[in-house]
């Protein structure tokens, strides 16, 4: 196998030329006004990811952790792939881009899905992300395949010079099911860029449960994208962990275009020092008989600035739709502070929705009384913050992570 | 038989939001003592509770208090806890997130630690916890529950004097323990704070009513106005209150 097909070759130069014509999102644009595009994309980015030549990023057809293993898991280093690929059961795949090409039954799953799930004709980072990412991978049940089996795939970074551009794709078949988390990892002494999109596409009555956790390093500046195409039935329940990275950019796009399709997205972000975290949420209700459901909960300590913008829109033939978005921020310090933006926008009257954004302070008074009991004040504010980011923390799906996640939203406080 | 007393309070003001609240307070509570505290509202009877305990919105401008001989204004609410002061909350705090068992099992293992005692285990957890909630009557199911969160004014006030039992301190203060309480949850409450009483613990009960003192009988009565107490007596000085109210007292002390 050399270079890459001439389908995906078309589809970059297409991407390039709506990046180059799009431009950086301005300030200006509601959805930026509060992280400046320009920190994940710098000029000499353009010029140092890409072209790429599918060759030089083949393994040699090596595949890693055998089907015995816990937690079958990928690494992109620096957005090169350490294996080729998992092997999987009953024709699912997970493995890089470069392996999938080389089978043609996969390569049409490429061909067929790449690039279908987010808009990278009218939005400058996703376009930049396809036309100049320097591998990718793509997970692939086949229709009523159930991977019992949760998969890991780690982004990880050590080199500080170039940024690392990745591309996932997630293609479930009808009544298929799988759990994936994505494990944002990085050296702290180092700081690294990074863009990554997520596209899943789900077949009918498909389930994916996906999880986007940032531990990255303290001086790491990284947008990630996640879009998410249902179809009738399917069900994505999505969860967001970003507790690393000077600015992290966290972005979830879900399309219910398709009836009785179901998502959710359940987060915690948790900047200290003068970190930056933005997330945001786009659902879009396009069917009928959807439901989603989104609870995200941020906890700010020193002078860090985070952001929560969750976009919930109803079309008109969307009736019957559920859709609830809750955000709510604990604020620690006095110079930590949060732009929170929930928004619906409801264009039929067959609905049921509700939103709400709350910003506060430890309560004091709960504060005082763990003191009285004998907790040290360290304890009691940790106690306070794993108690109110408990709803979310505990619906973490991977008991490792989960684990990982909670120790360090504790020993933070 | 001479002790130093366990709390002394000598001549304290405190202030809270620019009001001085309490105005030379003196209270002298030995070793084993039962002291009531009562007086009309706004006397300042919460404030003693709550600057006792260490709460930072007060002030302390002068005055004194020792425990057990130590300087305790100069003790985090924390460390007064784990020297053995414990305030029961007139309005227990909620805490969703937070199981009771969790919150109970961390509070007794925080002051095991400060006497350095090793951390006592799940095992060994349960078993004590069950054998006080059975004093109180307490269904055990509220163990599991977030900390007070849903809980009736009965079951928060049950699972203030619960806390005491498993902590044991050597200063029980009773903040308005009885106000809400029906008759049976009065009963259940002090059949708990009774169960606590020895000879090497004091107890302060602040309360508006004579109806507690009817089942913990204390030592002495004090009647705070103003700031200050302004009488002290037996057991006879709250019956007398009960009959005449507090007017009678405020007018002899000139206030």
């Amino acid at each position: 196998m050399s270079g890459e097909p001439q389908w995906l070759l078309d589809l970059r130069a297409r991407a390039n030329h709506a990046a180059a014509n799009l431009g950086l999102p301005s300030r200006k644009a509601e959805e930026w006004k509060y992280t400046s595009a320009a920190r994940f994309l710098l000029d000499e980015d353009v010029s140092a990811v890409g072209p790429v030549d599918c060759s030089t990023f083949l393994n040699g057809g090596e595949s890693t952790y055998p089907l015995e293993a816990d937690t079958p898991m990928l690494e992109l280093v620096d957005g090169q792939p350490v294996h080729d690929y998992v092997d999987l059961p009953d024709g699912a795949f997970f493995g890089s881009f470069a392996a999938a090409l080389a089978r043609p039954e996969l390569a049409m799953v490429l061909e067929e899905n790449l690039g279908g799930a987010i808009d990278w004709q009218g939005q400058s980072l996703p376009a930049w992300n396809l036309a100049r990412f320097q591998n990718g991978v793509l997970l692939f049940v086949p229709a009523g395949v159930n991977l019992v089996t949760a998969l890991q795939l780690f982004h990880r970074q050590y080199s500080a010079v170039s940024p690392a551009w990745n591309w996932v794709l997630v293609v479930l078949g009808a009544n298929a099911q799988a759990s994936l988390a994505e494990v944002h990892e990085s050296t702290s002494e180092m700081p690294h860029r990074s863009l990554v999109t997520t596209e899943i596409v789900l077949g009918e009555n498909a389930k994916l449960v996906h999880g986007r956790i940032g531990l990255q390093g303290e001086l790491d500046i990284c947008w990630a994208a996640t879009a998410v195409k249902s179809a009738r039935s399917s069900v994505y329940d999505g969860h967001l962990a970003q507790l690393g990275a000077e600015v992290a950019r966290v972005e979830t796009i879900l399309a219910l275009g398709a009836i009785d399709a179901e998502g959710s997205i359940h987060g915690v972000f948790r900047p200290d020092a003068k970190r930056h975290h933005d997330i945001q949420t786009v659902v879009d209700h396009a069917a009928p008989q959807c439901r989603s459901k989104q609870v995200v909960k941020g906890v700010l300590d020193g002078e860090a600035t985070g952001v929560f913008h969750g976009r919930v829109y109803v079309r008109p033939g969307a009736t019957g739709t559920r859709a609830q978005q809750s955000n709510r921020n604990l604020l620690l310090s006095r110079k930590a502070q949060v732009h929170a933006r929930p928004q619906l926008e409801i264009e039929n009257d067959d609905v049921k929705a509700s939103h709400g954004s709350a910003t506060g302070n430890l309560d004091e008074k709960a504060l005082f009384f763990l003191q009285a009991r004998g907790f040290s004040k360290a304890a009691a504010r940790a106690v306070l913050v794993k108690a109110f980011l408990q709803e979310v923390a505990d619906r973490m799906p991977w008991p490792e992570l989960k684990g990982r996640i909670q120790q360090l939203l504790e020993a933070q406080a | 038989m001479s002790q130093t007393p366990l709390l002394e309070i000598r001549n304290l003001h405190a202030r809270v939001a620019g009001h001085e609240i309490l105005q030379g307070l003196s209270l002298t509570v030995g070793v084993g003592e039962i002291h009531a505290i009562m007086g009309p509202n706004g006397a300042g009877k919460s404030t003693l509770s709550q600057v006792l305990a260490g709460h930072p919105a007060y002030e302390i401008t002068s005055g004194e208090i020792l425990f057990k001989g130590k300087n305790l204004l100069e003790l985090e609410p924390e460390d007064r806890a784990r020297e053995g002061v414990f305030l029961a909350f007139q309005y227990p705090i909620e805490i969703p997130g937070v199981s009771n068992s969790y919150f109970l099992r961390t509070a007794l293992n925080e002051h095991r630690k400060y006497k350095g005692l090793p951390e006592i285990d799940g095992a060994g957890f349960i078993e004590l916890v069950t054998k006080r909630m059975e004093v109180l009557e307490m269904d055990p199911a509220l163990l599991t529950r977030s900390l007070n969160e849903g809980f009736s004014g009965g079951q928060k006030k049950r699972n203030e004097i619960l806390q005491m039992l498993v902590l044991e301190p050597s200063l029980c203060l009773l903040d308005e323990t009885d106000s809400g309480l029906d008759i049976d949850a009065l009963r259940e409450v002090s059949k708990g704070v009774n169960w606590l009483r020895a000879e090497d613990r004091s107890m302060i009960l602040v309360t508006h009513y004579q109806r507690l003192l009817d089942h913990i009988k204390p030592d002495h009565i004090h009647v705070l106005a103003k700031g200050r107490i302004i009488r002290s007596g037996g057991a006879d000085l709250a019956l007398e209150l009960e009959k005449r109210g507090y007017d009678w007292l405020l007018e002899e002390a000139g206030l």
